[in-house]
């Protein structure tokens, strides 16, 4: 199945057409320009491949405003080209990059401090997470983990989730018989967000094309009401 | 029936996530989706709240746009999608979509500013514009004066507002009055029960020493601190507030100024209309005195209907529809956002 995969939950804009071994991959690693940049990587991939049959994206968690240019991307092509769009966590790619002989953690920078983090066992599966919280405040079993990602404190280039790593996994996931998670994220609330879209993706791999904001937004109604 | 370019144009620069569709000046549909209710328990709109909307409602009225125009994506002819000025988060929203149209579709895309739509979308119910006209732009997020040339590719600034935006300062002078948001729609309202001149607030940057300088600029902060004021001195008088009058005194004094201001810029340049747009062009009074001083002027008043003076989608497919006719070059792919656009800037046209 030709799959097209999309990125931007990080700094990378990364767009790639996997169709068996055969992928075109296109990339950008600069966080301010996903908007940009992102359109033009996926008119180079498209005038080279042919049309895909289903869209996979990475649905975060990342900071919010490059994540919504794929994850809105993704969504309008979709519905342009009459293609299904799914989502699969962005963590899930980076650690399908890692290789570790035991449970580890991937990261991802959300600002402020605190980093966007999932557990994995050796086999890349995810136990735990995603969950947002300060590296200093993790359990320190957890925090004893080898890390990977961003903020994972090493001086190597951290791993990033890349589209094709994306859409092969969408592909492995459909071809195992798993469905689309269609778990009631219920983004109609969009000021009360606390965590319930990663939680009802806890345990879940092929997700809704939807972000994992994970993090109520910042607003404080007058008088503190928020 | 007309003919002309089919164009879909998405707005999503504040709180409405807009797709309208026009076939040359001729609308087709303007399907607009609002998060004005989320952002109201916040007293205002917050951008991450409306960027998440936003993202939520774009394919659904991309969709019901289509159906309710009886047109598939696939007949449009090029793209048109607001690049600023905004909030930048949702700016990002709706280009994101607009690029991904013009890839999978393959047609032309134009990266236009909020402000030339709110002008030329009058076209869509009044025809085109015969010559240059003076757009008065009044909204919680702009208020300002322009000069569209007959070409709207060429727009120049008036003037502005130095501080809060006339919608704003209904929003405020709402609370003040505890009245809900937005406070545009109930101050009119209850104003209309009020005599508009009960008290006699200030009209900002009208003395002749401000004209000199800012002859077509506003300035709203003054009368909503004004107004402030007034209530707390009335209040520790003793004396109970009468809410319609308050009301009225201050949609006078921002309405008061507004027109003046606007029928002064079309006689000092040679202008026959009017345009007001912008989501206060919907309040009854601004409309009155508006007929009434163009009237006296011999200037023709030309207000979309309420419906869309507000931001929508149509206002920018009626640009982009504009460009194509002109045979306006298209934006590249690459095309940046702008929160902050200068109103002469009607099309981005590329990252340089
Ligand atoms: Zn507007």
């Amino acid at each position: 199945m030709r799959i097209l995969g999309i990125d931007t939950s990080s700094e990378l804009s990364s767009v790639a057409l996997v169709d068996g071994d055969s992928v075109i991959t296109r990339e950008v690693l600069d966080g301010r320009r996903h908007a940009e940049v992102l359109a033009v990587l996926l008119r180079e991939v498209v005038d080279e491949g042919l049309r895909p049959e289903l869209i996979a994206c990475g649905v975060g968690p990342g900071p919010y405003t490059g994540l919504r240019v794929g994850v809105t991307t993704a969504q309008v092509l979709g519905l342009a080209w009459s293609v299904p769009v799914v989502g699969i966590c962005s963590l899930d790619a980076t650690a399908a990059q890692v290789s570790c002989d035991g449970d580890f953690l991937v990261t991802a920078d959300a600002r402020r401090k605190e980093a966007y983090w999932a557990r994995y066992d050796r086999n890349r599966r995810r136990t735990d997470g995603p969950r947002v919280s300060r590296i200093d405040e993790l359990d320190a079993g957890t925090a004893a983990l080898p890390r990977f990602g961003e903020l994972s404190g090493t001086s190597v280039e951290p791993l990033r989730p890349r589209a094709a790593v994306i859409a092969r996994l969408a592909g492995a996931y459909l071809d195992a018989g798993e469905s689309m998670s269609t778990s009631d994220i219920d983004l109609s609330v969009h000021g009360g967000d606390t965590g319930a879209t990663a939680d009802s993706v806890r345990g879940s791999r092929l997700l809704a094309p939807v972000p994992l904001y994970i993090r109520r937004p910042d607003a404080v109604a007058p008088g503190g009401k928020a | 029936m007309s003919n002309g370019p089919l164009v879909l144009g998405i707005e999503t620069s504040c709180d409405e996530t807009g797709v309208g569709i026009v076939r040359g000046t001729t609308l087709l549909v303007d399907a607009v989706a609002s998060s004005v209710e989320e952002h109201a328990r916040f007293g205002g709109v917050v951008p991450e709240v409306a960027s998440r909307a936003h993202l939520e409602a774009m394919v659904p009225t991309i969709e019901r746009a289509c159906s309710e125009a009886g047109v598939s994506l696939s007949d449009i002819d090029a793209f048109a999608v607001t690049a600023g000025p905004g909030l930048a988060g949702a700016l990002l929203v709706g280009t994101a979509s607009a690029k991904a149209l013009a890839v999978a579709l393959g047609k032309p895309i134009y990266a236009v500013n909020h402000l030339a739509g709110h002008v030329v979308v009058d076209e869509l119910e009044h025809g085109p514009l015969p010559e240059s006209a003076i757009g008065l732009l009044v909204s919680g997020g702009h208020s300002s004066l322009l000069l569209v040339h007959d070409d709207a590719q060429d727009v120049t600034s008036l003037g502005a507002t130095l501080d809060d935006a006339a919608g704003e300062a209904f929003d405020k002078v709402a609370r003040l009055l505890d009245l809900p948001f937005p406070g545009g729609p109930h101050i009119d309202r209850v104003a209309r029960d009020g005599n508009g001149s009960a008290i006699a607030f200030p009209r900002g940057l009208t003395a002749s020493h401000d004209m000199a300088e800012h002859e077509f600029d506003f300035s709203f902060s003054g009368l909503k601190t004004s107004v402030a004021r007034w209530i707390t001195k009335e209040k520790a008088a003793g004396t109970s507030i009468n809410v319609a009058d308050v009301a009225a005194s201050f949609q006078e004094a921002v309405v008061d100024v507004l027109t003046r201001k606007a029928v002064a810029a079309c006689l000092a340049n040679d202008a026959q209309h009017l345009v007001i747009g912008g989501g206060v062009a919907a309040n009854s009074r601004l409309r009155a005195l508006a007929q009434e001083r163009c009237d006296e002027a011999g200037i023709s008043l030309r207000v979309p209907s309420p419906k869309l003076c507000t931001d929508n989608g149509a206002m920018i497919a009626a640009v982009g529809a504009k460009l194509v006719r002109q045979g306006a070059q298209p934006s590249t792919l690459d095309f940046p956002t702008a929160s902050v656009l200068p109103v002469s800037t009607v099309v981005v046209r590329d990252a340089g």
